[in-house]
């Protein structure tokens, strides 16, 4: 009876095949790439065979082009992280917190690289070297620069450190060339708040140490949060909270978001006042406030994922009142 | 005597009441206190005459209150109608498992045919309940609804849909991603509809209970008399069994599954011995209603200190669970012997060797035949087996060995065939101890929280020892359910609190050999056989103490001596068991019962017979968990219980009262 309330305090949703495989299709020729063209003598070193628990580690070392050769909960990878793709050779090893140790032990690895996430595998991993990297920022404002050293020690790690600074340099191009685009589609939008559903009352709201802040922040365009993050990044607020968010502020949600909240939230008098409308009938007449629903992103995994979240948010359609 | 016998109850009733009232009043008082900004009067402004903030609070103020006041009448009424239906104080929505067979129902549905799901939700837990209620009447009848057998039935029926809800939250995993889990489970409202729909459902309850009373209290007394009478026996206890269904789907569909409230309404009611029908019903609500309204009070104050969602159901649990302990605990009174059903069972030989060799045999393949990353092959490779196999099976076989033993005792010294570690909550309590010690006593380590789940262990084992002298043996399983639920809700609050420790706790429990290593493995199964050994010595004793007291006491037995000595065994038993795999298994209650139809009747080769058996369900269920999904995993608790209860349920219908 409570196995159910137990393990799903998360809503967790329908992100629709049709957003995802839209996606795909585009994440398969703005990502792979990049990296293994631009190869100095530094560089030729083989990249070592790596095993990584974190999402995070896994997304951005793909995004380099080195995916790594195993990684946790790859199915679920797909429905909250989605991009970069992650390739068939990478073998799963189970969930992320407890993977199968004797899958782990059938794995030939050179390298394993976690975080502090993940301390307490650390024993399962015998005599392989362990590399420990943070791909989050630890000031109270994220900037892009948190993200640099990282994100090349993770480069250093693999004997890849040229592949490292090229997706960055690439990365920042990339999420400045899709403000530009963001900016020519909504010349109005400047402001974004971004919240995920947890239930119908309950959200989360990511805030100013979120990868959220440096990737808007690089797009030109400023966040907008009620109250400090926690070391996740976000701060929960109630449904009601958000009215104090301001006219011009545009509301991103994050999916997953399932039908039948959707269905809980029509019928709530509070998001009826608020006044925003999932219903893309509305785009054309413009009435309500103005919101747009993004494909999952995951918040905890650095440069990657700030790349996913420009690249997405060009991509989005926003509902309600956009020129404001 | 009699008028002043009537007077004083009702005067307890009142002041029960009054006393319930308060609380919710004062709780009441506290949340308007902390969350409303405005004066008092303006709580009832029309919503939308005030701002948008403003009603966003009053919203989960007042519609909230009428929510968990709706919703707990119409469960303690549900328990009222049960009670009366299958003449047994033990039975409500949560001991017959009306509620968790709607949970189920919309669970799968919500999996399957999401589309079916968003608009039918009331109509899939509709036919859920009626299901699963099917299913624990049918399981009753052939013993005549013995009381005992029918909320065994519930309770086995309860863990199997449980653990069955867990394997489906494992297995289809990427899928409860896709479509929102209906796990709701939260009171806090954010409209008006729940609370009109449940307010209207409460007025139509009362409205068409109205022409069943008369019949209904016939039927109380005696149903031939009342058949004679001109009762339609059949139709009325149909027209209830609809009913109770409707309500209470209707309750799970729109708020979640609340468990506890609807058996504490019901348990008070028969505290203050109501005898007509009519007052019977109506206080069960009144008190339904309070329970739950003040339960929600509770926890939208925590809520706010801790800023966290609390699941209502958890907090249900946790308060509800030792309000039915303590109306159990104050209604002890003379024990009555009855008769206590028993499996039907011939004494045949019983091939221990055959027995041993098969588990062997098993052991070594499953130590072979396992699944890899290329499919499922003959994997012979050695340092696999030592380091990773072996340990992992060999934990469960240990594991199997010392609930099985467990269970034996256990059963045999209450001469209570439904007796076991978990249910009668004695793992709860150990792991109890384990999550209070993590929390509470870091510092002392794995020395402190041993010790805490061994103390947490002879606590409930004590309790239940002391009750079992004075209550109903029916009454002892409650209590374990009670613990057990109290349990389940400190985990759920556990793992709603977001700490890694604690978070590395509730993996410990989850039923799994995960953390089973080569040295471990090696030592449980070394206590496991110390454990066993010891057991098999008390035997002697413990077959003159289960011919009763008084018998042992002219056998000049030390009967307090052999007593605290095998409570002390069981309780090893059940904490170290608890710690290695979890407390969720079934292993404890079934193991004995399929031994003494494999023909192990006496005491001594029931326990052989059941330590081997326990040891092999223990291995093939660790086993199936471990490769079904691989890489994935599914604990072999879960496993077990699903084994275990589909089987005691079919076994089940061979108990004779």
């Amino acid at each position: 009876m409570k196995a159910l309330t137990f393990s799903f305090g998360l809503c967790v949703a329908l992100c629709s095949s049709l957003l995802l495989s839209g996606c795909q299709s585009s994440d398969a020729t703005s990502q792979a790439p990049q990296a293994p063209q631009a190869m100095s003598p530094k560089d030729n070193q083989k990249a070592p065979k790596v095993m990584t628990p974190d999402w995070g580690i896994a997304a951005t070392l793909t995004a380099m082009g080195y995916p790594p050769v195993a990684m946790g909960d790859k199915p679920f990878y797909r429905e909250w992280v989605g991009k970069p793709l992650i390739p068939d050779t990478t073998l799963d090893v189970g969930t992320r917190y407890q993977p199968n140790p004797e899958m782990l032990s059938q794995l030939d690895l050179d390298l394993v690289i976690d975080n502090d996430f993940y301390a307490h595998l650390r024993p399962m991993y015998g005599d392989l070297p362990i590399h420990s990297i943070e791909l989050t920022s630890p000031n109270n404002i994220a900037k892009w620069e948190d993200f640099i050293e990282p994100t090349l020690e993770l480069g250093r790690s693999i004997n890849k450190p040229q592949a490292a600074q090229d997706y960055l340099d690439n990365s920042k191009k990339q999420i400045i060339q899709a403000g530009q685009t963001f900016h020519a589609r909504y010349p109005h939008i400047k402001k974004l708040a971004v919240v995920q559903f947890a239930d119908t009352n309950n959200l989360r709201m990511f805030s100013y140490n979120s990868l959220f802040q440096p990737a808007l922040e690089t797009m030109g365009l400023q966040l907008v949060a009620l109250a400090d993050g926690n070391q996740w990044g976000f701060t929960p607020i109630m449904l009601g909270d958000l009215a104090q968010l301001d006219d011009d502020t545009c509301l991103v949600v994050v999916e997953p978001l399932s039908d039948l909240l959707k269905l809980e939230l029509e019928d709530s008098l509070v998001w009826q006042r608020l006044g925003y409308s999932f219903d893309q009938a509305h785009a054309s007449s413009k009435k309500g406030c103005c919101i747009t629903l993004l494909p999952a992103t995951w918040n905890n995994s650095g440069v990657a994922s700030m790349n996913v979240l420009a690249e997405r948010l060009t991509n989005v359609t926003f509902v309600g009142h956009t020129d404001l | 005597m009699m008028n002043k016998n009537n007077f004083l109850s009702a005067n307890r009733i009142y002041m029960m009441v009054v006393f319930l009232m308060l609380l919710a009043v004062v709780s009441s008082y506290a949340v308007v206190h902390q969350l409303w900004p405005l004066t008092f009067l303006e709580l009832f402004t029309p919503s939308f005459d005030l701002s948008l903030s403003d009603m966003s609070i009053q919203l989960q103020i007042l519609p909230t209150m009428l929510v968990a006041l709706t919703a707990g009448g119409l469960l303690g009424l549900v328990s009222v109608l049960l009670q009366q239906l299958v003449k047994n104080t033990l039975a409500s929505d949560t001991t017959l498992a009306v509620g968790s067979g709607a949970n189920m129902a919309l669970l799968i549905v919500t999996l399957f045919l999401p589309s079916l799901a968003l608009g039918g939700s009331f109509w899939v837990a509709f036919i859920g309940a009626l299901g699963s209620m099917a299913i624990v009447f049918l399981l009753a009848a052939p013993s005549r609804m013995n009381p005992l057998v029918l909320v065994l039935g519930g309770l086995v029926t309860n863990i199997l849909l449980g653990a069955i809800t867990a394997l489906l939250l494992i297995y289809y995993a990427e899928e409860t991603l896709n479509v929102m889990v209906w796990a709701a489970g939260s009171l806090t409202q954010n409209n008006w509809q729940v609370s009109t729909v449940l307010s209207t459902a409460s007025v139509v309850a009362f409205i068409s209970l109205m022409p069943l009373l008369k019949p209904l209290e016939i039927m109380s007394l005696d149903d031939r008399q009342a058949k004679s009478l001109g009762v339609p026996i059949n139709l009325i206890r149909g027209l209830v069994v609809g009913l109770v269904a409707l309500l209470t789907a209707l309750v799970v569909s729109r708020v979640g599954p609340i468990g506890f409230i609807g058996l504490g309404a019901a348990t008070l009611v028969n505290v203050f011995s109501v005898r007509r029908i009519g007052y019977r019903l109506l206080l069960s609500y009144v008190f339904g209603a309070l329970l739950l309204w003040i339960t929600s009070n509770a926890t939208t104050l925590l809520q706010h200190y801790l800023s966290l969602n609390i699941p209502a159901d958890a907090m249900t649990a946790i308060l509800g669970a030792p309000l039915v302990i303590w109306l159990i605990v104050s209604q002890s009174r003379q024990h009555t012997d009855e008769v206590i059903p028993t499996l039907v069972s011939e004494r045949r030989d019983t091939h221990l060797i055959g027995w041993g060799i098969a588990l062997i045999l098993l052991i070594v393949g499953v130590l072979i035949f396992t699944a890899t990353s290329n499919g499922w092959q003959l994997s012979t490779l050695g340092h696999l087996i030592i380091d990773f196999r072996l340990p992992r099976t060999l934990s469960a076989a240990a594991t199997g060995i010392m609930l099985a033993t467990a269970g034996v005792l256990l059963q045999t010294l209450t001469r209570n065939p439904m007796a076991s570690p978990e249910v009668l909550g004695i793992s709860s309590g150990s792991a109890i101890g384990v999550v209070l010690a993590f929390v509470f006593l870091p510092s002392f380590g794995y020395t402190g929280i041993i010790l805490s789940g061994l103390l947490g262990a002879f606590i409930v084992l004590s309790l239940i020892l002391w009750l079992a002298r004075r209550i109903n043996p029916a009454y002892l399983l409650l209590v374990g359910v009670a613990i057990a639920a109290l349990m389940g809700g400190l985990l759920s609050l556990v793992k709603i609190s977001g700490d890694q420790r604690l978070q590395a706790v509730l993996s410990w429990l989850s039923g799994s050999t995960y953390l089973a290593s080569p040295e471990t493995a090696w030592i449980l199964v070394g206590l496991a056989f110390i454990l066993f050994l010891l057991s098999f010595m008390v035997i002697k004793p413990l077959e003159i103490l289960s011919l009763g007291s008084g018998i042992a006491r002219e056998l000049g037995v030390s009967l307090r001596l052999y007593q605290t000595l095998i409570l002390i065994l069981v309780a090893l038993l059940s904490t170290i068991s608890t710690l290695a795999v979890g407390p969720l298994s079934f292993v404890g209650l079934m193991i004995p019962h399929l031994a003494s139809t494999l023909g192990a009747v006496k005491l001594k080769r029931q326990i052989q017979l059941s330590a081997i058996l326990g040891a092999g369900l223990m291995v093939i269920a660790d086993w199936v968990g471990r490769y079904l999904i691989f890489p994935y995993e599914i604990p072999a608790g879960t496993i077990a219980a699903i084994i275990g209860g589909a089987y005691f349920l079919y076994l089940m219908r061979r108990i004779r009262a």
